[in-house]
């Protein structure tokens, strides 16, 4: 399945509500490590955000239960059409 | 009768085992949690948002041993089985949080229960499959040892860094004790393993220098991914080669790891498949969990084809498919 591109602001937002957070929390560059929300526990909530979305790509991208960033997930996410 | 099909073991991921072993009554099961109940929402309050995720509203925590947990869970059974203690001819400890490096935790029990001197005692270093995987062993010895004791105990609590709210709202402190005995109610029909060491480090408490025991580090993340690819993929294709050979699995009693995990193995699972719960208010008890759920809902395991599921650390994951066939 062709995902489509996701944009900053999306998973921004996307993020902030999995954390419940308010999204002017995260910025582009955002670590995960800033954010005392983004824990383990944080990190499962936004995967499960994202299959959502993008039905399974928790389960087909599994590099994306390492990722520590907001970039990290941005570049992930829009890696996966082409490796998938 | 079933007959085994070596090529099935050794296919795929996830070899599927359809090998009836000896059929076995499972007399009573007990369990004791740790003495001190924490309210998740008012006993941690920080950590309170994390109820929505977790779907864990209560943990125990005990200042005792994980053998003063064995011997309390074990103790229960043994008054209400009136089980003579002289005849229980083997015991199973299933642990990761034994008193010492060694002795076992079976032999110290062995002691405080004032079980026989010319029994067998061990113990089994596993976690969340620790159960299947210990039920499956006790039912292969049946034939040499009529009467199992089977001990689940973990005290995860103590491994735990209080600032971690992934674990500190999950694990609770829990032992079950599981009397197996040769009978007719449960038959084992098929049985699958995964084991996975190369994910070790998503949920480990190493030892560093050979001495200093650190604390437990969970890669939640990971180990959900995981169970999402891995656990939930066995316990489908078990199903559905049960299904192929007239075995309809009706109940599933899976590891209670959290409502995050429950929730994204229940959606993918045929709807008629009964999926009790517990973690509300029993937490992840680790190996315990399956023999707790099954002890609060025995009606549906004694009535129903039943799957148990256990998964997590190692990475192991172990499913057995259980039919009644005096049901």
């Amino acid at each position: 399945m062709l995902i489509k591109y996701m944009d900053i602001s999306a998973l921004i937002s996307l993020v902030a509500n999995a954390l419940e957070i308010a999204p002017d929390l995260i910025a582009d560059q955002t670590q995960a490590s800033e954010i005392e929300e983004w824990d383990s526990l944080g990190h499962i909530s936004i995967l499960v955000a994202l299959d959502e979305i993008i039905p399974e790509v928790s389960g087909s991208v599994p590099e994306l239960a390492s990722a520590t960033s907001i970039p990290d997930l941005l570049r992930l996410l829009n890696d996966y059409p082409k490796s998938h | 009768m079933i007959t085994p099909n070596l090529t099935e073991v050794q296919m795929g991921d996830c070899g599927i085992l359809i090998e009836p072993l000896l059929d076995f009554d499972i007399i009573d099961i007990s369990y004791a949690l740790g003495e001190r109940s924490i309210d998740v929402a008012t006993d941690l309050p920080d950590f309170a948002a994390a109820i929505d995720k977790t779907g864990i509203r209560t943990v125990h925590e005990t200042d005792g041993s994980s053998l003063d947990l064995a011997e309390q869970a074990a103790r229960k059974l043994l008054e209400r089985s009136a089980v003579q203690h002289s005849t229980i001819a083997c015991t199973i400890v299933v642990t990761q949080s034994a008193p010492n490096v060694l002795p076992s935790t079976a032999c110290l029990l062995q002691d405080r229960l004032g079980l026989s001197s010319t029994s067998l005692a061990f113990d089994i270093n596993q976690g969340c499959s620790g159960f299947v995987q210990g039920l499956i062993l006790a039912n292969s010895l049946l034939g040499t040892f009529p009467l199992i004791l089977l001990i689940c105990v973990d005290t995860y609590r103590k491994k735990l860094r209080k600032d971690d709210r992934s674990t500190m709202t999950v694990f609770s402190d829990g032992a079950s004790a599981t009397l197996i005995r040769r009978g007719n109610s449960n038959r084992i029909v098929a049985q699958s393993h995964y084991t996975d060491g190369s994910g070790s480090k998503f949920l480990i408490q190493p030892i560093t220098d050979g001495l200093q025991i650190d604390q437990l580090y969970m890669g939640g993340a990971d180990v959900f991914l995981w169970t999402k690819r891995v656990v939930t993929k066995q316990i489908k294709d078990t199903i559905d080669q049960c299904s192929i050979r007239g075995i309809q699995v009706e109940a599933l009693f899976a590891h209670q790891a959290s409502k995050l995990v429950l929730d994204s193995l229940r959606s993918k699972l045929p709807p008629e498949i009964s999926m009790p719960t517990n973690f509300e208010h029993v937490g992840n008890t680790t190996s315990s969990s399956i023999p707790i759920l099954i002890s609060e809902n025995r009606s549906l395991f004694a009535e129903k084809a039943t799957m148990l599921a256990g998964f997590g650390v190692g990475l192991s994951s172990s499913c057995v498919v259980i039919e009644h066939p005096d049901r």
